[in-house]
């Protein structure tokens, strides 16, 4: 058993595996013994290949955030560790904000305190600051709140460090009621103590029999939960403290989602208010909430000791009332590891890195970014070559967080790295040869310049938007598959322009034979899914959420989603005469219906608003115009983002196709400038790839140093990453030097370019090539698993292909060619590099003790296809 | 499923209240009914804080550190901690003592919320002190029932808004009107609709209002919702002599005497279905058959039978003698909310929230006809005579002949959601009561109404 997890895991390099092989008798016995056990390790965690490798799908991310979701809610202040604040002496202090109008009765103002230091260094104040009223019977300050008392102006003096800033406070409206508002503070109480979370009552079902919508997205369906439902048991206007919708979060009577709220939580008392007040369901309020406002608004980057920032949520409502909101806000960080935020939006940070504060109130949802610093022992920037805006960008993020990028990786293996991450497959042992004795200076350029203009290029990117434009032969038929791919292939082959290639797809109309891009719409069935497939691919919006309800992590809400489902609604299909042959069309009417209202939906670009429809063109024309327009926010960035992460590795967003304010860029400035770039060229694919291999960046050495090892996100090193699974089965034929052969297609024809999945292909399979049923890119599974360890040990491909007579080792021992040549050569192949002494001395030991020399061989040469250096992509 | 069927005697509970006419007082600390005198008693002093105070946390859903004190039983077992939680004679040695008295509220209980009162800690303290002793009340029942409900507080004299109407009751003759509303029950004239007394001291809620067969007392079924249900039989005249008949965890849903009067069924937010010998009050069977709250109860004219209706979307059918499930029905495909037998016994109608009365065979729970037409929730049954009576969510009840499904009338015109009905066929009216805190009368030969007020003692004729 050890033996296999030593293989599985793979950890050796060459020497150590051929040692190992030795000592298991035969491949028979081992599968006996793996198959006794196979159940038993198949349900162990630990059969990976390598744990830091596995991407998450977006359902598991979804999943885990729920129930991230569902355990918070009750960070408190008590449950942080704080450093004390150093107040030191600030040049200046800025108190937001800058004039207080408290115009209602119950509107409260908290301040936040900024201290600006020298060097542009800022912390925040707010904790330590002393307030003081300049008329109690105006406003009155507790608990770092200002409160209004009587109607007038009064000044609130802000006082630390030596500073006083004076702000005016105007208090109005304080003798009118101002009672209780069911959407404005009743459902956000909800939130903000996760009620209606996915995980509780919020889920489709309820729980314990009572349901409320999903982060109060839908204010009549609670009304009448919370009203009415079960005749009205959950409300007690007599006795409002009797109320069950008190008396269950606080366990005062039993509560399946245990203690959520206490009696002496602003929520209780909002909610103890709105019952005593009658229960009002006041869903059509006049007057809404049309812009939420964080303070402070802007990102920040807070340097240890100072990592604490108090957030407070402003609501500005369409009468021109401003609410303090932050007792209603609900918070939550995107990287809890980086930073907690409190329930009262308090947040701190704990390690570097950055990481987004989600500010939800209602729908309207605002995200600050912040980014936690702290001096590293032994930190000296080292200064590396900077060869264009990347490695500047990139390396003015390492130094501010104080990380040293790694050395450049070596010609070896760069010319591996480029290729498979470029054209899919390994350089031939004459085109590594040629490449390692070049001593030009600008060697490493001249082979990007070349290899982006072979014909393997075309293919493996086709090959990539194969898998997220659903080339398979159930979805469009065999014939539909080669077509597409074919315009596919042309498509890169020509370089076409990102915005034209977009175009065209969105746009595609008439028979899939004569135009193979109108099987965008075929591969996708129904508008619901043609613009949650567009908006994932070309905006990196994971917008499916909002078919049910508003995103629970995001600001789109269900109203955005019909607005753009509505560009979808008139494609129409139809299959002609012609076997295979489906013709798309668009109808000139048909409309989407709100499910929550009934009511018609007209087609709304994303932040933009209704379109105006007067002159009658087709709607996909006028989505696509939007989207590929320079200046859309999500276009060129999403299409760098995904470029960037085919060759690095990772995206600067990651997941590449979940964009959100929650799910921020690691390097904000990089993805705006490789964007604004890639507009500048027309969207000249090749040309941003081009600038991108040529990076410092792109050639960083995969070997960490002790300051940048724990960076993850900052591209301060080379990320290893396992091969696909087409390109693993294409090097393993490299190695042993023959080809596979795929039903029905040409010989020759590489697992990288093969138009759709091939059915019943167990190796592929199992290295996880995509059944391409979605737009999503987590579909594609890098995720390993015990069966490719098996694979990879005893699996009939690998088997077969050493004991053939005609691969690469048996021909040149055929040919009489010497152990170290040959054994040169294997490596030459695989690694793209020499063996060195130990290597050539442990195959040459094996081999000379061995009685079946060839079998000698095919265990030296198995070893290296299992070796880490050979499956994965450094 | 399991029945608990029980022959053991009474637990009879005859409490005689002494609650004035005017009723003023709120319930006052437990320990203020004690006599100086006398020993505390755990049935009514002591269990009613648990219940109220500790439970939640220290039952049968969630034992937190694995301390449970629902029964007496279990409040004598020690937790996770293993110190023994009550020494009767020995507060050093009580834990139970110990940990609503610790200064450090990291361990008093309850936690995070107040501690008890000072009052409450002294009966605690007398109560070991003069031996633990438990009134001799069952020790493996629940504290929610053998507990002895004190005075409810008083209603208020005048609501300051309206209180849903959810259960109504005609007298026998007809002349008065019973009214369920906060911790009482206000009595109305049906014809001129003014109010004529106010019955104080029940439970918070009402939902089912019913005369004894005999037509003494009327029978008050409620609770406090998510806590303690129970039916009581209060003089209708002046709302003494109460006897608590049933109680449970939850409150009581609905109730229905056997057509000879001698059985009642209850239906509780506790899932269970309990049959009870109203003479001596004994609890004979406990059916622990529904997943989820049992909404509605009706006998099957023989007695012999009983339907239910429950919030696991299904309707049973119970042998009234064994408890033995007999037949389920469950295409409503929604909650199921009301009951009815047809006058032959051999059909059923139930009602639910897919806004639906199905109608099916008691032998084989075979579906053989349907109302529909309803824009809302349908939700009590009630069969009179030849007639069926519906009331919905969609702001109607309806009237239909039992034979044929015939609808004979629709009462529309409410100004909200009827969650209540009570119908007096000798003098062909029906009374329906809504959210608003607004009931209606209405002629059931003419289907019109005859009278509309504001059933809530303050509101007027809003």
């Amino acid at each position: 058993m050890a033996i296999m997890w030593m293989l599985c895991v793979g950890i050796r390099p060459a020497g150590c595996s051929v040692l190992v092989r030795t000592l298991v008798t035969t491949r028979r016995e081992t599968i006996h013994l793996i198959s006794k056990h196979q159940d038993f390790m198949a349900s162990k965690p630990t059969a990976k290949l390598s744990a830091s490798f596995i991407l998450t799908s977006m359902f598991l991310v979804i999943a885990s955030s729920l129930s991230v979701w569902a355990s918070e809610g009750w960070v408190t202040i008590d449950d942080l560790v704080l450093e004390p604040i150093d107040i030191g002496e600030p040049i200046r202090v800025e108190v937001q904000p800058s004039e207080v109008h408290l115009n209602a009765r119950r509107t409260v103002m908290r301040p936040v305190v900024t201290g600006h230091y020298q060097d542009e260094v800022l912390q925040d104040l707010t904790r330590v600051s002393e307030y003081v009223s300049s008329d109690e019977a105006v406003a009155r300050v507790e608990d770092r709140r200002i409160l209004p008392v009587g109607n007038g102006t009064a000044e609130l003096s802000v006082t630390v460090a030596g500073h006083t800033v004076i702000i005016p406070v105007n208090v109005k409206g304080f003798m009118t009621q101002d009672p209780y508002s069911f959407r404005y503070d009743t459902l956000p109480s909800l939130t903000r103590n996760g009620c209606n979370s996915g995980a509780c009552h919020g889920s489709p079902s309820g729980k314990g029999g009572f349901s409320l919508s999903l982060l109060a997205y839908d204010a009549e369906f609670d009304r009448r939960s919370l009203i009415r439902e079960s005749h009205g048991r959950r409300t007690n206007v007599v006795d409002p403290a009797e109320s069950l919708l008190l008396l269950k979060p606080t366990m005062q009577v039993s509560h399946g989602g245990g203690l959520r709220l206490r009696t002496t939580d602003p929520a209780y008392e909002i909610l103890r208010g709105w019952i005593e007040q009658g229960r009002r369901g006041d869903v059509d309020d006049a007057i809404q909430c049309i812009e939420l406002e964080v303070l402070p608004s802007h990102k920040r980057i807070l340097k240890r000791p100072a990592h604490t920032q108090q957030l407070t949520a402003l609501a500005h409502f369409s009468d021109g009332m401003i609410r303090d909101v932050t007792d209603l806000a609900k918070f939550s960080s995107s990287d809890d590891v980086v930073a907690s935020v409190t329930i009262d939006g308090l947040v701190v940070g704990h390690d570097r890195g950055q990481a987004a504060i989600l500010v939800r109130y209602l729908e309207k949802v605002e995200t600050v970014t912040f980014t936690f610093t702290k001096d590293i022992e032994g930190f000296v920037w080292n200064d590396p070559p900077e060869n264009n805006y990347i490695d500047q960008l990139v390396n003015q993020k390492l130094r501010q967080s104080q990380y040293v990028p790694s050395d450049l990786c070596s010609d070896e293996e760069f010319i591996r790295r480029l290729y498979l991450d470029t054209i899919g497959v390994l350089p031939a042992i004459e085109e590594v040869n040629a490449f390692l004795e070049s001593t030009a200076d600008d060697r490493r350029s001249h082979l990007i310049d070349e290899v982006l203009e072979r014909p393997e290029y075309a293919k493996f990117w086709a090959f990539r938007w194969a898998d997220l434009l659903r080339l398979n032969k159930d979805n469009i038929t065999i014939a539909g598959m080669h077509k597409y791919y074919g315009w596919l292939v042309r498509q890169f082959e020509n370089n076409r322009p990102f915005d034209q290639f977009c175009q065209t797809l969105l746009t595609a109309e008439g028979s899939t034979f004569y135009r193979p891009e109108a099987n965008y719409y075929r591969a996708t069935v129904g508008a619901k899914v043609r613009a949650e497939a567009t908006a994932q691919l070309f905006m990196g919006v994971r917008i499916q959420c909002a078919s049910c309800h508003n995103h629970p992590f995001g600001r789109w809400t269900q109203d955005d989603y019909y607005g753009i489902v509505a560009f979808f609604n008139r494609i129409n299909q139809k299959e002609s005469a012609r076997t295979g042959e489906v013709v798309v069309w668009t109808k000139r009417d048909g409309e989407v219906s709100h499910p929550r209202t009934g009511r018609q939906v007209k087609p709304q670009l994303p932040r933009t608003g209704d379109v105006d429809e007067h002159d009658g063109r087709d709607r996909r024309m006028i989505f696509s115009e939007w989207l590929t327009s320079a200046d859309n926010p999500f276009f060129a960035k999403v299409a760098v983002n995904r470029i960037w992460a085919h060759v690095m590795g990772r995206g600067i967003v990651e997941p590449v196709d979940d964009f959100r304010d929650s799910n921020p860029p690691s390097n904000s400035e990089l993805l705006d400038r490789l964007a604004e770039d890639f507009c500048t060229s027309g969207f000249d694919q090749k040309q941003i790839l081009r600038t991108i291999l040529n990076s410092h960046t792109y050639q960083r050495s995969n070997h960490t140093n002790p300051l940048n090892k724990d960076d993850e996100k900052l591209f301060s090193h080379a990320r290893v990453r396992p091969l696909a699974a087409e390109q693993l089965l294409d090097a393993i034929c490299h190695v042993t030097d023959l080809p596979e052969q795929f039903p029905g297609l040409p010989s020759g024809t590489r697992a990288t370019q093969l138009p759709g999945p091939v059915a019943e292909h167990e190796f592929l399979k199992v290295f996880g090539q995509p059944e391409r049923q979605t737009a999503c890119a987590c579909e594609r599974s890098s995720d390993s698993n015990l069966s490719q360890a098996l694979q990879l040990f005893n699996g009939t491909l690998i088997h077969n292909k050493l004991r053939s007579e005609h691969n690469r080792f048996r021909k040149m021992l055929d040919e009489g060619k010497s152990g170290p040549e040959i054994i040169s050569q294997l490596y030459l192949a695989a690694l793209c590099r020499l063996p060195n002494e130990e290597e050539v001395a442990k195959a040459t030991e094996h081999i000379a003790k061995t009685d079946d020399r060839v079998a000698a061989w095919e265990d030296v040469c198995w070893a290296l296809l299992n070796t880490n250096e050979f499956l994965f992509q450094h | 499923m399991s029945i608990r069927v029980r022959f053991v005697l009474p637990f009879l509970m005859v409490v005689s209240l002494s609650v004035g006419a005017s009723g003023g007082e709120v319930a006052e600390d437990s320990s203020s009914h004690a006599d100086a005198g006398s020993k505390v008693s755990f049935q009514r002093q002591v269990a009613p804080i648990l219940v109220a105070r500790c439970i939640s946390c220290h039952g049968a859903k969630l034992a937190e550190s694995e301390y449970r004190l629902d029964t007496i039983e279990h409040l004598l077992q020690p937790g996770s901690h293993e110190l023994v939680p009550v020494t009767p004679g020995d507060l050093d040695d009580s834990e139970l003592y110990r940990l609503i008295t610790v200064d450090d509220a990291d361990q008093r209980m309850p936690q995070g919320t107040e501690p008890l009162t000072a009052a409450e800690i002294d009966l605690f303290q007398r109560w070991i002190e003069e031996g633990a002793a438990f009134d001799d009340a069952e020790r493996n029942r629940s504290l929610v029932e053998i507990m002895v409900q004190p005075p409810y507080p008083t209603p208020p004299e005048s609501y300051a808004f309206a209180f849903p109407i959810t259960a109504l009751a005609f007298e026998p003759g007809g002349s008065e009107l019973f009214v369920s509303g906060h911790h009482e029950i206000t009595v109305w004239n049906p014809v001129t609709g003014n109010m004529v007394r106010r019955l104080k001291n029940v439970a918070q809620r009402t939902y089912a209002l019913t005369f004894t067969p005999d037509g003494k007392w009327l029978a008050v079924a409620g609770g406090a919702p998510g806590r303690r249900g129970e039916v009581r039989l209060i003089n209708p005249a002046n709302g003494e002599e109460a006897r608590v008949l049933a109680s449970c965890e939850g409150v009581m849903l609905d109730m229905a005497f056997q057509p000879n009067g001698k059985k009642l069924a209850t239906a509780g937010e506790d899932r269970t279905i309990r049959i009870y010998d109203v003479a001596s009050g004994s609890e004979e069977i406990v059916i622990e058959n529904h997943s989820d709250w049992v909404t509605a109860v009706a006998w099957s004219p023989s007695g012999e039978q009983l339907v239910s209706s429950s919030r696991d979307k299904t309707a049973k059918v119970f042998s009234a003698t064994t408890g033995e499930l007999q037949v389920t029905y469950s295409k409503h495909g929604a909650v199921v909310l009301g009951v009815a037998y047809r006058s032959d016994g051999k059909q059923i109608l139930s009602a639910g929230a897919d806004n639906k009365i199905h109608v099916w065979n008691v032998e084989d729970a075979k579906k053989v006809g349907e109302i529909s037409g309803y824009g809302g929730e349908v939700y009590k049954l009630v069969a009179s005579d030849d007639q069926l009576f519906s009331i919905s969510a969609d702001k109607t009840a309806r009237q239909h002949k039992l034979e044929n499904l015939e609808q004979l009338n629709l009462f529309g015109d409410h100004s909200d959601w009827v969650y209540s009905l009570a119908v007096h066929s000798q003098n062909r009216l029906l009374a329906t009561g809504c959210f608003d805190g607004q009931v209606r009368i209405w002629n059931v030969e003419e289907g019109k109404p005859t009278l509309s007020f504001m059933a809530v003692p303050g509101k007027g004729s809003e």
